[in-house]
């Protein structure tokens, strides 16, 4: 079944007075062109259980599909592969290249791939940027970026190669409402647009209202939220 | 709280961090400091080794002969000790072992020695001879073992006059050995500076002196100064003022029947010195003086009649009326000859010819008077050895041949009745022509004294006249301040120290500069620190101040660490000098000589250069806003001002590189020194590249475009990033500073290495090449006793043996080129101690036509001069010093000076001035310097025969490989010295000598291209360091980049990438700036460069460059990237 599935996740880490439990038995299923988010308080283990389901770090049992494909079975190099062609990231700080133009940043994913079209690629770059509203901007570094306009940017980035799952680590925390919103809107007008799996980890209840389903993680299990909690 | 407190805080708190600030500052302290302590302890060891060789002895009182043994009694008292000895060269030979040494020093000593020395004295009776332990070794003697100690047998009476003594010059003295002189009981006694072994035998004076037929003399008294002393002159003033006549070699006494003084030397000639002197003395006393020049002639000839072997007196004026000179002859030879007034008659005598050989002459004289035998007495000869003391003429045993055969009855009865009675007489000014020598022009001053005087009164006052009126040490006595020569000396050929403080150059900048750049990260680490401090109202002024200070505590913990660091540098350093690189010093005497002050000089000298590095990166400081600095803005932290535009920064390269290329031209053109010209040129092309690099990461930068876009990417205009490794290579621009101080740091350690291994001498010479460095010669030899006879001439070769008489002497021909030498110190890279008298050979005329070798330098200023350079030491400028070529090594490193310099040798109160007028390049003749022949003669005109030689081979047809021709040298080598035994001949290959002297200079590159190497780690540390701390730096980009599918092989192309970029611009600098610096030296050498080891080098610095970029990148990858994303 194609689709983002995670089955009864659980993540521990080890400490000085045994192991932590972040994780335990979440599961969670999502189709393409889903949307959720997932909230939660600090330290409950949203971020731990994007990158999970980022392929980026391994849980301590449970099972991660997408598109029915296992990505921890996956040998390392494989692994990174199925990283750069079916997942995009956008993080809180926006994580641009700074020595690098923004076309560059946007470009950068591409390099790793070798069966990459170097046109092609620049063609969907520009078209991306101009989607996001950055087509003036280009050839500009990011330290002469607004923040908002980094995010876009970062949004670009995580769109390049066509991902199947969009994963957001808090992508407006450190926006103001007016261009939080405007990078959220960008967001799930790009999802829908390209019919990503878009999962957003988030504080900001005005942004997971925008997104049709989502989740609390409390006591490390994964809750979904019901209509009636809302608001 | 203070600003102090404050650092101190900081300095505590961030030490982890500020661990690699120390560290760097201690590395520069100590590779500086280190550097002159070793150049210290050279010196000091040095100065140990030569003096502590010397025993006692302050000064040495020699003369040319030999002189009273009781001199040294007779000035004692008023020294602080002295002592007599006889010292000589000798040949030495094991019976038991079959082993030889040559040059060996012979020292004729009793208890005496010791007992002024101070130290416990061995036994040394009868044919005892003590060796030095160096000789033990090389001749692996025993207690018990016979030595042949062969000795030049001294005479009074020069080899190259007619009655000189050549055939037999040598003395075999058959000695036991007692056994081995320990050092301590002064078994390494030496006159000369050496830091090799010192080569010795110790035999009883008594036996010496009696072998030697010089029983109460010596040649050499050891002085010990009394403390009081005002230095070498004041303290030989005794020597000046006990000295007699007969230490000098004169004698004054009473002749014609008490009527007359006759002034003589005992070398058969008086020097004109002295002739002048006793002319003044006796007018002084109203005398009466004559000056007479008394010689033999072998015939005196009359039509067919002749008288032999007569002696003729050359006196008086010449008349000037006469078309023959005129001779004044007694009635006994007119009667013989039946010769009057008026008739011709001829002289035949000999002359001993410059090249060796004694030739016989004839000039006609027209007789003016004849006069009575009574005319003249015996004593107007002076006392000829073999001759004066003869009963009968048959009895002669002159030192030239004489055919008996003509002596008749009547020459027996004149022999009989009147001696040595001249027969004849010629004009003073004719006979000082035909048989005047460079040894004097007089046999004797006759002082006639007025009728009455007492002959015993007249004789004491004119003695003592004559005493007065020469000062001994310019009349033979010389006296040799051995231990100020010897601290002299010690300074050293080469300054260790300044060499290795040189070449520590780069070592210091780049130690200093890590120092400055992890003290500049730590900051950056700390940047929202310097940001609140700027909020809290801290001037960017106040916190540079506070940074400074703690730059300086740091600076003085590495300092004081590096102190430490210093003396274990040395100490490695040294103990290098005594074990691999032994072959530049030749000994394993040198010790490190820790010295506090010259610690402190380093120290100092580091710490201000780490400090002033320091405030420089931090002049910028703090100049960014409060707001950035608090957000952690590490770009803004350093606002520097911008070095300007690209283009600005492309001239200001072009032109460094432009200063460099003409630096280098005019090293070539001889207007500066190759040095400088190195150096500058070097550095010129280095930081020219740098600030290019520099110039291209600023516009690459600025333009926000990747490196190096391809020729194909440009005209398809696309995105010139496009690859992984292109990815990383584009950080280099984003930390330029970085960027060229790591490529800075890789250059620098690169023109170092490749710079002095350019300068490694490699192959073998050619032995056949007359203008290679053998001069085409195959051997060069050295005989301990001069050889007279010329080996050019049949006549020659039969005299002294060298006809080939059985099918196992060599068949090649051989010729031999003969040398005058001045003994003296050697001025080749071989010799530590800087020479005060270096060794001077006479080059004859043959050899200079014959010009070969190749120069690097020369004053030649006409085409025949610089076609041969040679002639340029004929040239007789007036008032000019002696023209003198030597190495064109030893001048540079050894002697200090330059071609068109002058050089004075110490010959006591007759110094030598040299004026240098070519170099030789690379050449076999790297230990002495040549002067013309005739010139030798002129200057040193004491010194008899020839002692030098080159040697051609002119191998037999079939002979043409180098093989064969090695086995013909070898073979006319064995024969050679074989024959020439008896001279202490001893003969080396010249590719030999000179693949010697290439070992000691390889070496010595050795030296310093370990400290490139040294260089080079801390480069390749620097850069390694650099790109973790950039990894570091960038962990949350690297992150990302893993998050988005980059593999960490990925990163680890993208680091590797931007460092091997860095490494290859540090090594295209580092190259580059080389061979413009070494230019002069490659077009010397005609372009010829080790190029296989040059290429291996680079490629040797690419693959310690690599590792270290693949070390930093797997620690990168080690480093846990995905914390960095965490946003909670």
């Amino acid at each position: 079944m194609l689709g983002l599935h995670a089955a009864d996740i659980t993540m521990r880490y080890p400490t000085p007075r045994g192991a932590l439990e972040v994780l335990s038995g979440v599961s969670l299923e999502l189709a393409p062109g889903d949307a959720a988010a997932i909230m939660g308080p600090s330290g409950s283990g949203k971020s731990t259980l994007l990158y999970i389901l980022g392929a980026l770090e391994t849980p301590s049992s449970g099972r991660v599909t997408l598109d029915e494909e296992d990505p921890y079975a996956l040998p390392e190099s494989a692994l990174a592969l199925f990283r750069n062609r079916k997942i995009g990231f956008v993080f809180q700080d926006h994580l641009l290249l700074p020595h690098c133009s923004v076309l560059e940043n946007v470009l950068a994913p591409t390099l790793v791939d070798s069966s990459r079209d170097g046109p092609a690629d620049r063609e969907r770059a520009l078209t991306l940027l101009a989607q996001v509203g950055l087509t003036d901007r280009i050839d500009h570094r990011p330290a002469e970026l607004s923040g908002g306009e980094r995010q876009r940017a970062a949004v670009a980035r995580a769109l390049i190669r066509r991902p199947r799952l969009v994963l957001c680590d808090e992508p407006t925390g450190n926006l103001d409402r007016a261009t939080a919103e405007a990078v959220v809107s960008l967001l799930i007008d790009l999802h829908t647009r390209e019919q990503t799996i878009l999962v957003v980890v988030t504080h900001s209840t005005l942004l997971a209202e925008r997104l049709p389903v989502q989740f609390d993680l409390v006591d490390r299990r994964l809750v979904r939220r019901r209509v009636d909690e809302r608001g | 709280m203070t600003f102090g407190t404050l650092a101190r805080r900081a300095v505590s708190y961030y030490r982890r961090t500020n661990a690699a600030v120390v560290l760097g500052m201690a590395c520069a302290v100590a590779v500086l400091s280190g550097a002159l302590l070793v150049g210290a302890s050279v010196r000091e060891s040095l100065r140990e080794l030569s003096v502590g060789r010397l025993g006692q002895t302050d000064l040495v009182v020699t003369s040319g002969g030999f002189f009273r043994e009781q001199l040294a009694a007779d000035v004692a008292a008023q020294t602080g000790g002295t002592v007599p000895i006889v010292v000589a060269d000798a040949l030495v030979a094991a019976e038991r072992s079959e082993r030889r040494a040559s040059g060996v020093q012979v020292f004729g000593v009793d208890e005496r020695f010791w007992r002024f020395h101070a130290v416990e004295a061995p036994t040394l009776n009868g044919s005892d001879a003590w060796v030095s332990p160096g000789l033990a070794r090389e001749l692996a003697v025993t207690e018990g073992d016979t030595l042949l100690v062969r000795t030049e047998m001294p005479s009074a009476i020069p080899a190259e006059f007619l009655h000189g003594r050549r055939d037999e010059a040598g003395r075999t003295m058959r000695m036991r050995t007692a056994g081995v002189l320990a050092r301590a009981r002064l078994g390494e006694f030496s006159l000369k500076p050496q830091q090799d072994e010192v080569r010795a035998v110790f035999l009883p004076l008594g036996r010496l002196q009696r072998d030697l037929e010089q029983r109460d003399r010596v040649n050499a008294i050891l002085v010990r100064c009394p403390e009081q002393s005002d230095g070498p002159t004041d303290c030989a003033r005794p020597v000046r003022q006990h000295a007699t006549l007969e230490d000098l070699g004169l004698a004054v006494r009473p002749v014609a029947g008490d009527t007359a003084l006759s002034v003589e030397s005992t070398t058969g000639l008086l020097a004109d010195a002295v002739a002048r002197a006793a002319t003044e003395t006796a007018s002084a006393e109203g005398y009466q003086a004559s000056s007479l020049l008394t010689y033999v002639a072998n015939a005196i000839r009359h039509g067919d009649r002749e008288v032999p072997y007569s002696l003729v007196t050359a006196r008086g004026s010449r008349e000037r009326s006469s078309d023959l000179p005129s001779i004044v002859v007694n009635d006994w030879v007119a009667q013989r000859l039946g010769v009057r007034g008026g008739e011709r008659v001829t002289l035949e005598y000999y002359v001993w010819e410059g090249s060796g050989r004694l030739a016989t002459r004839t000039t006609d004289f027209r007789v003016s008077t004849i006069v009575p035998i009574a005319a003249a007495d015996r004593d107007f000869a002076p006392n000829y050895e073999g001759i004066s003391d003869a009963t009968s003429v048959a009895d002669w045993e002159p030192p030239f041949p004489i055919d008996l055969g003509k002596i008749r009855p009547a020459d027996e009865d004149y022999w009989e009745r009147y001696r040595t009675t001249p027969k004849a007489f010629v004009p003073l000014e004719v006979g000082q022509q035909l048989w005047g020598s460079r040894y004097g022009q007089l046999t004797s001053v006759r002082v006639s004294l007025p009728q009455g005087t007492d002959a015993q009164t007249a004789h004491g006052r004119f003695a003592r006249g004559l005493r007065a009126k020469l000062d001994p040490l310019a009349s033979g006595l010389v006296v040799i301040p051995a231990r100020q020569q010897a601290l002299r000396a010690s300074v050293g050929a080469t300054d260790f120290g300044e060499y290795f403080a040189y070449f520590s150059f780069f070592l210091v900048a780049a130690a200093v500069l890590l120092a400055a750049l992890f003290f500049r990260l730590g900051i950056e680490q700390r940047i929202q620190q310097v940001g609140l401090l700027r909020a809290v109202g801290f001037s960017p002024a106040a916190i540079r101040h506070l940074f400074l200070l703690e730059a300086v505590g740091l600076a003085l913990v590495g300092g004081a660490l590096g102190m430490l660091g210093a003396v274990a540098y040395a100490w490695l350093i040294m103990l290098g000098l005594r074990t691999w690189w032994v072959g530049a010093v030749g000994t394993t005497l040198l010790e490190l000589h820790p010295s506090f002050l010259t610690l402190s000089a380093g120290a100092t000298a580091g710490l201000l250069v780490g400090v002033v590095v320091i405030w420089w990166t931090l002049r910028s400081l703090g100049r960014a806003s409060p707001r950035a600095l608090l957000g952690g803005d590490v770009a803004s932290a350093f606002a520097a001002r911008s070095p300007g535009p690209p283009w600005r920064l492309r001239v200001t390269a072009a032109g460094l590189v432009a200063m460099a290329f003409a630096l280098a031209a005019s090293s070539m053109a001889g207007l500066i020194g190759e040095t400088a010209g190195f150096f500058g040129a070097g550095t010129l092309v280095l930081a020219g590249a740098l600030v290019a690099f520099g110039a291209r990461l600023a516009r690459r930068e600025k333009r926000g475009q990747a490196h190096f876009p391809t020729r194909n990417e440009r005209k398809r205009g696309l995105s010139p990033f496009l690859s992984v490794p292109r990815l990383g290579i584009r950080y280099a621009a984003w930390r330029r500073g970085r960027s060229v101080l790591s490529a800075a740091l890789i250059a620098a350690a690169v023109f170092l290495i490749v710079s002095v291994e350019a300068f490694r001498r490699e192959g073998a010479p050619d032995a056949t090449d007359k203008a290679s460095g053998t001069g085409g010669y195959a051997l060069v030899a050295e005989s301990l006793l001069p050889v007279f006879h010329d080996p050019a001439t049949a006549e020659g070769r039969d005299a002294l043996n060298l006809i080939p008489d059985s099918s196992s002497d060599p068949h090649a021909s051989f010729g031999l080129t003969r040398f005058r030498l001045r003994p003296g110190d050697d001025a080749s890279c071989a010799n530590l101690y800087r020479p005060q008298r270096p060794r001077v050979i006479g080059a004859p005329a043959a050899f200079i036509e014959s010009g070969r070798f190749s120069f690097s330098a020369s004053t030649a200023s006409t085409d025949e001069e610089r076609r041969n350079p040679w002639r340029l030491l004929r040239r007789r400028d007036a008032g000019r010093a002696v023209p003198a070529i030597a190495d064109a090594t030893s001048l540079q490193y050894v002697l200090h000076v330059g071609v068109g310099d002058e050089l004075v040798i110490d010959e006591g109160e007759r110094p030598v001035r040299l004026r240098i007028v070519a170099a030789l390049a690379d050449s076999v003749l790297q230990g002495e310097l040549i002067i013309d022949e005739e010139r030798f003669l002129e200057v040193f005109p004491e010194e008899e025969g020839y002692r030098f030689f080159l040697i051609d081979i002119a191998p037999p047809p079939h002979a043409d490989s180098s093989h064969d021709r090695g086995q013909m040298s070898a073979a006319v080598a064995g024969f050679l010295e074989a024959r020439l035994d008896d001279f202490g001949f001893d003969a080396s290959s010249t590719t030999d000598r000179l693949a010697a002297f290439h070992r000691v200079e390889n070496t010595y590159l050795s030296t310093f291209q370990a400290l490139g190497a040294l260089g080079l780690l801390l480069g390749t540390v620097g850069l390694a360091a650099v790109a973790v701390r950039n990894v570091l730096e960038r962990r949350r980009e690297l992150a990302l980049l893993r998050a988005i599918g980059y593999r960490a092989r990925d990163l680890s192309v993208m680091i590797v990438a931007e460092n091997a970029m860095l490494l290859a611009v540090g090594l295209g600098a580092g190259v580059a700036a080389a061979l413009v610096a070494v230019a002069p030296v490659a077009f010397e050498r005609g372009g010829r460069l080790p190029l296989l080891s040059l290429a291996a080098l680079v490629l040797a610095v690419l693959a310690a460059g690599l590792l270290s970029s693949v070390a930093a990148a797997r620690a990168s990858a080690r480093t846990p990237l995905l914390a960095a994303l965490r946003s909670e």
